[in-house]
């Protein structure tokens, strides 16, 4: 049975309707990718999931039970992460303090204790810069801080949004490298990617939404191969993934 | 740090050392300047009073800037809060025999409830709008509390007379005792509400939602309760102020109007939603002030005259005042 699915979801932003019904399934450690152009409502799937934005339509169901209408905290509780897009830290606290609101329903101090030494050994980088303030590290290390703290809480399945955006080069390369790391500890892994080769080569599946509507979908090598999913969205040659 | 940052704070620098070398120069003109033992005294005298007045003033600032860093609204009855707590404390006096400091006990849980019930009634209503708005609703606020104070208490000072003894350092330095123990009450609740910010689980988590609310929201943050609690404890914060400076200072209550725009000027200076600014604005100010006093004639007109032009001017040169951050 799938971890998560979207039936027919549409949702709006205030006045503006962006999904007009999207469906998706993501299977217990699965990693999907979901891409497509600006405005396809990639980051909306996400937000209309987190209950951030007004859901008018569908079925979203987690682990058996219904999200519509829930408050973040309770998908939260649920096991369900979620790293926004754009490197988001609370700035003028430490690292430290950064992975504490990232366990805040955790009242179990044991329990945080343990998920911050997997934390820090998933990225040392944020051990050694633990007392450090979050706003005045590189960005890529801001990145790595965000998916941090979504993993604190130790979900059944986080959702990425943008993980890549705005990194140099080899920090992309870092970022798809973790990702990939903690699929392969078994966490389910959802994202959301403009760059849209990379993610679909890390991929088990993927979905191209095109205007709040699915539009492809298959296997990260089906996708990556399909002519007009490259000639639209992958802007010409990709390497095609290995094994 | 940028070299136009660099040089603003070189300007900042000198604009503050003109700023306090201004009631010294003026004072030397006009002769109120004596470098005898006794004006010595004095001055040393109104610096002390200064610092205590300050730490007052930047306890009950700090109610100020806490709101306006977590919601963005600029609470426009602060001020009334503070007079409110002035009463409080009189009634408390007068009526059950209460010392101000014990009363405290009672005040502050009265306090808190109103600013939830001011959260719940008002400022729920308001976060996430236009700025103005919060600023309106909060003004209009101010205004129903003073003319329900003065429909209950008529508009008459009323005093509390409460530690009149000083307190002497040296010969020719005294300071009132109730100053001192205002400040000593100060220092102490400020530290209190330090340490809740910086250690406390809910404490991180009004830091967090005033640095991002949608990202404290993805942590499991419930804001709305958070909202409660920061509105709970600038108002406890508010009313403690109150109490301190109603063993002080006679109030009616009209003075609320004055303490809003202090707390306005010491949030505006230190840098609107930073902690620490609060209380470096709160002394700066209440120095400056008493600098002015002690020294250029025809006294409260200049006073007020300095700590808002002080203000205007950091604000010129640096917008996010002595300690924020550049927004934008």
């Amino acid at each position: 049975m799938a971890l998560l699915e979207l039936r027919e979801v549409a949702a709006a932003y205030g006045p503006i309707q962006i999904l007009h019904g999207v469906s998706l399934h993501v299977d217990p450690g699965e990693v999907v990718a979901v891409i497509g152009p600006n405005g396809a409502g990639k980051s909306t799937t996400f937000k209309v999931i987190m209950g951030f934005i007004t859901h008018l339509g569908g079925e979203i169901v987690f682990a058996g039970r219904t999200l519509v209408g829930q408050r973040p905290d309770r998908i939260l509780g649920l096991g369900l992460g979620y790293v926004p897009q754009g490197r988001v830290v609370f700035s003028q606290m430490t690292v430290r303090e950064n992975l504490e609101m990232g366990a805040y329903l955790e009242r179990d101090k044991g329990k945080i204790r343990s998920a911050m030494e997997y934390v820090f050994s998933l990225f040392p980088r944020l051990g050694e810069r633990s007392r450090q303030l979050a706003g005045s590290m590189s960005g890529g290390e801001q990145q790595m801080l965000a998916m941090g703290r979504a993993l604190m809480m130790r979900p059944k399945m986080l959702m990425l949004d943008e993980p890549s955006l705005g990194l140099s080069p080899r920090l992309v390369d870092e970022m798809f490298d973790k990702i990939v790391e903690m699929a392969r500890s078994g966490l389910t892994t959802m994202l959301v990617e403009q760059n849209a080769a990379r993610a679909l080569e890390i991929s088990d599946r993927g979905y191209v939404l095109e205007l709040g509507r699915n539009r492809f979908e298959g296997t990260g090598r089906d996708l990556l191969a399909n002519p007009e999913v490259r000639r639209l969205y992958l802007g010409g040659e990709v390497r095609l993934p290995r094994g | 740090m940028e070299r136009s940052e660099v040089r603003g704070l070189y300007l900042l620098a000198a604009f503050l050392a003109c700023a306090y070398a201004m009631p010294f120069v003026v004072g030397a003109w006009t002769g109120t300047v004596r470098l005898d033992e006794r004006w010595l005294g004095n001055l040393a005298t109104v610096v002390i009073g200064g610092i205590m007045q300050g730490g007052v003033y930047a306890m009950f600032a700090v109610g100020l800037t806490l709101i306006f860093g977590v919601m963005r609204i600029i609470n426009a009855a602060h001020g009334e809060m503070v007079m409110m707590g002035a009463y409080l404390t009189w009634v408390c006096f007068f009526y059950l025999g209460v010392d101000p400091l014990v009363a405290l006990v009672l005040t502050l849980p009265v306090a808190f409830l109103f600013g939830v019930a001011v959260q719940k009634l008002l400022l729920n209503a308001v976060v996430g709008a236009p700025e103005l708005t919060g600023l309106l609703i909060t003004f209009g606020l101010g205004l129903t509390m003073i003319y329900a104070v003065e429909l209950i208490f008529t508009t008459d000072f009323r005093t509390i007379p409460y530690a009149p003894g000083t307190v002497r350092l040296t010969n020719t330095i005294a300071v009132g005792q109730n100053r001192v123990i205002s400040f000593v009450m100060a220092v102490v609740i400020s530290t209190g509400v330090y340490l809740f910010l910086k250690l406390n689980r809910l404490g991180k988590a009004i830091r967090a939602t005033a640095l991002n609310a949608e990202v404290a929201m993805v942590c499991g943050i419930d804001v709305r309760r958070v909202y409660l609690v920061t509105t709970g404890l600038a108002a406890a914060l508010a009313v403690a102020g109150g109490a301190l400076v109603s063993i002080q200072f006679g109030f009616n209550p009209e003075t609320g109007v004055l303490y809003t725009l202090q707390a306005f000027a010491i949030i505006i200076l230190g840098g609107r939603g930073h902690y620490l600014g609060a209380l470096i604005g709160g002394l700066m100010l209440a120095v400056l002030e008493n600098l002015v006093s002690l020294m250029v004639p025809n006294g409260t007109a200049m006073v007020e005259l300095a700590a808002y032009g002080l203000m205007i001017f950091v604000l010129l040169i640096r917008p996010g005042g002595l300690m924020g951050v550049k927004e934008g």
